[in-house]
């Protein structure tokens, strides 16, 4: 089952995020980062034991290092850019929008602030990542080299 | 630009308020130097002549002595009886001066001449010898021509006394005028001055300087007894044009001594000096006058420079630098001046841009930052409500229900702010838009919900217009918006969106029948989170943003309307920008 890698440095948000995943009964094991660093240090890790995450959630205002320098970093990288980055944000801003498409994000997504619209948007957004969205082999294709 | 303030004009008329004062002052001089070469002219003729007129009496008078002397010599010899012809000769060869020499009897019968004559003749008709045997004294004859020699004499006679003092005979000398006339012209003359020498009848007896009248003639209009006064205005009229004559009177004879200068002579260096003088003026007139004119239109070319300059910065393009037209004049100057400010202001316009924009970016930071809190709380609030709604109660429920709807509604102003912040920050893309397209995309959003409504909808035309589509698709999707949440409790609900047009803008309008508002509260209308209705959802930011996206536009937001009255908002666009397709 897809390993999911959750960047968010605030607790309410993450306890959120898994309630609304555990409520629709979405059972992938969610690892959690609370900073950039802390993201990437595990990436770098993964990548050695050849057991990285399937889809990588990101918020983009974190402490240390910014959720686009992570995405510029994942996308610049050989192995890690394939893993497929959903941006998971509070900012609407055009500019924050662009910039990480630019950077390769594959789904941006707004977090709404109204409870039944933001466990509906990760309802739809388990479903689709988790289940519907063919995720890329990564330790098989790793292996196979 | 009128002529008369022009500063071609203006630098003309100092050029002139220069010129012309030095012109009259030149013909002042003019005419004093006239006045005055005449005067000085007259008092030269005036010695010249009286000189002159001594000139022929000390040649009368050094006759009268030789004529004594003659007398003197011959009167012993014509008592003895002895030959007098000799004599005479001998005398007449040292005197060059007479023509001849001739003794006469006291009848006037000529006795002896120097040059020898053919046969007697009588001389008793002549004036001269008549007065000597009259009053036997000294007389002067009427000059005649040679008609041989063609040399004018002056007969000259007086008496010849033996000891005993009678009178022997008379003696006569013809004296040459030409002596005279020989003296004369070594004077430096002034050019085309002449010295005539007349008798009382006018009678022309000797000359100097060119006149067509030979000697002999008789000078026409002369008169002995012409007046001081007129003396100045008769000239012989010999000489072209006017001119100045003097005359002086010989004492021992009743002869005149005419002196005579042509006034376009006297006059001719000072016409000429005159003349180059105004020539002169005339010519500095020219070249000031050009140089005013040159100066005038570089100076209204720099001017008008500065003026599109400064219009430019009215018109708030402050972009383009200010030439500073080179020079160190009074006008480079100003454009440095012009352009210190233009840097000024638009030093001053960028920081005002960057508080702007750091302000609005404070704001969507804040906004976003406030989100999350506000999704905790309502986030938790929910799952309390969920899993442990059972051991709160009705009234405990309640609670939390109202602690959520709190935070619904502080989401609502987040995004009402944020949405506000955005629309002042993006920049206008203007394209020529159809107005009636776009409204008809909006109206698609709002199908369902007119039908509801029962809405009667009445869309009029609306034209092109230049303007950025999506903002404003943004305004037209408010104000119908707005219009129909405020129409809701009406019977027969009725909107209406039309246009009128005038040659600066067309004024867009939407007009509803719903509730309406009081206008002395119009003005809270636009004011971000003002809201007239509270019962009403919204956040109050929407016309807000309305009239933010029209005053980008250069237009204007307004409303019409009375309480249950329904209300019109109106809102103009310019015509004057052009469309561009940036």
């Amino acid at each position: 089952m897809l390993t999911v890698l959750l960047v968010e440095d605030n607790q309410d948000d993450i306890d959120l995020t898994l309630h609304s995943f555990r409520r629709h009964n979405f059972a992938n094991e969610i690892k959690i980062a609370m900073d950039g660093e802390e993201a990437l240090r595990y990436l770098e890790r993964s990548k050695d034991e050849n057991a990285g995450p399937g889809l990588i959630l990101l918020d983009l205002k974190l402490p240390k290092i910014s959720g686009l320098e992570i995405l510029e970093t994942i996308k610049t990288d050989r192995d890690l850019r394939r893993i497929p980055v959903v941006v998971l944000t509070s900012s609407e801003e055009a500019k924050d929008v662009d910039e990480c498409y630019r950077l390769g994000a594959n789904s941006y997504i707004v977090k709404p602030v109204d409870f039944k619209r933001f466990v509906e948007a990760l309802r739809t957004l388990g479903f689709y990542w988790f289940l519907l969205n063919k995720p890329p082999f990564l330790g098989g294709e790793r292996a196979s080299r | 630009m009128k002529f008369r303030t022009s500063f071609g004009f203006q630098l003309i008329c100092l050029v002139l308020i220069i010129v012309v004062p030095a012109a009259l002052v030149t013909a002042y001089d003019f005419a004093t130097s006239l006045s005055d070469k005449r005067d000085s002219s007259y008092a030269y003729l005036q010695s010249l002549a009286n000189q002159c007129a001594h000139d022929f009496d000390a040649l009368l008078r050094s006759t009268a002595a030789f004529l004594k002397d003659v007398s003197d010599l011959v009167g012993p010899l014509r008592e003895r009886g002895g030959a007098l012809q000799p004599v005479l000769g001998r005398i007449l060869e040292n005197h060059p001066e007479y023509a001849n020499i001739r003794i006469l009897d006291r009848e006037g019968l000529l006795l002896a001449s120097a040059v020898s004559a053919q046969h007697p003749v009588s001389y008793d008709d002549r004036v001269e010898v008549r007065q000597v045997i009259a009053s036997a004294s000294f007389a002067v004859g009427q000059p005649a021509l040679g008609k041989i020699t063609g040399v004018m004499t002056l007969p000259v006679a007086g008496p010849l006394y033996n000891a005993r003092g009678e009178i022997l005979a008379i003696a006569s000398v013809s004296v040459k005028l030409e002596g005279l006339e020989k003296i004369w012209q070594d004077f430096r003359l002034p050019e085309h001055c002449s010295i005539l020498v007349v008798d009382e009848s006018g009678l022309l007896a000797a000359k100097v300087g060119h006149l067509p009248l030979p000697l002999g003639a008789s000078l026409p209009g002369f008169r002995a007894d012409r007046g001081e006064e007129d003396e100045a205005q008769w000239s012989p009229a010999l000489v072209e044009g006017k001119a100045l004559t003097v005359r002086a009177s010989a004492s021992t004879a009743p002869f005149t001594v005419l002196v005579t200068l042509p006034l376009a002579g006297i006059y001719k260096p000072i016409v000429r000096g005159t003349a180059l003088i105004l020539l002169a003026d005339l010519l500095i007139l020219a070249a000031a006058a050009g140089l005013a004119l040159y100066l005038a239109h570089n100076l209204r070319g720099k001017v008008r420079e500065l003026r599109t300059a400064a219009l430019q910065m009215a018109s708030g393009d402050l972009d383009r630098p200010v030439a500073p037209g080179g020079g160190e004049d009074e006008l480079a100057d100003l454009a440095r001046a012009l352009e210190q400010m233009r840097s000024n202001l638009k030093d001053r316009e960028e920081r005002l841009q960057e508080a702007n924009s750091e302000l609005e970016a404070f704001a969507a930071s804040v906004s976003h930052d406030l989100r999350a809190p506000l999704r905790a709380i309502s986030g938790f609030t929910a799952i309390l409500l969920e899993e442990h709604g059972g051991r709160l109660g009705g009234a405990g429920t309640e609670l939390l229900r109202r602690v959520d709807d709190g935070a619904r509604k502080m989401g609502e102003l987040i995004d009402g702010l944020l949405q506000f912040s955005r629309v002042s920050r993006a920049e206008l893309k203007r394209q020529t838009t159809d107005m009636d397209a776009l409204l008809r995309e909006v109206l698609i959003d709002y199908r369902p919900q007119i039908e509801a409504q029962g809405i009667e909808l009445a869309a009029r035309p609306l034209g092109l217009a230049a303007c950025d589509r999506g903002a404003l698709a943004h305004v037209l999707s408010n104000l119908v918006s707005n219009a129909m949440k405020y129409t809701r409790s009406r019977p027969l609900p009725r909107i209406e969106i039309g246009c009128e047009g005038s040659a600066e803008d067309t004024v867009y309008y939407v007009r509803d029948n719903g509730i309406g508002f009081d206008m002395k509260y119009a003005d809270k209308l636009t004011q971000a989170f003002q809201k007239l209705h509270p019962n009403y959802e919204g956040s109050g930011v929407g016309l807000a943003i309305v009239k933010r996206v029209v005053e980008k536009h250069g237009g204007r937001l307004w409303a019409a309307s009375a309480p249950g009255q329904g209300a019109t908002f109106f809102f103009s666009l310019s015509r004057t920008s052009q469309p561009t397709t940036k």
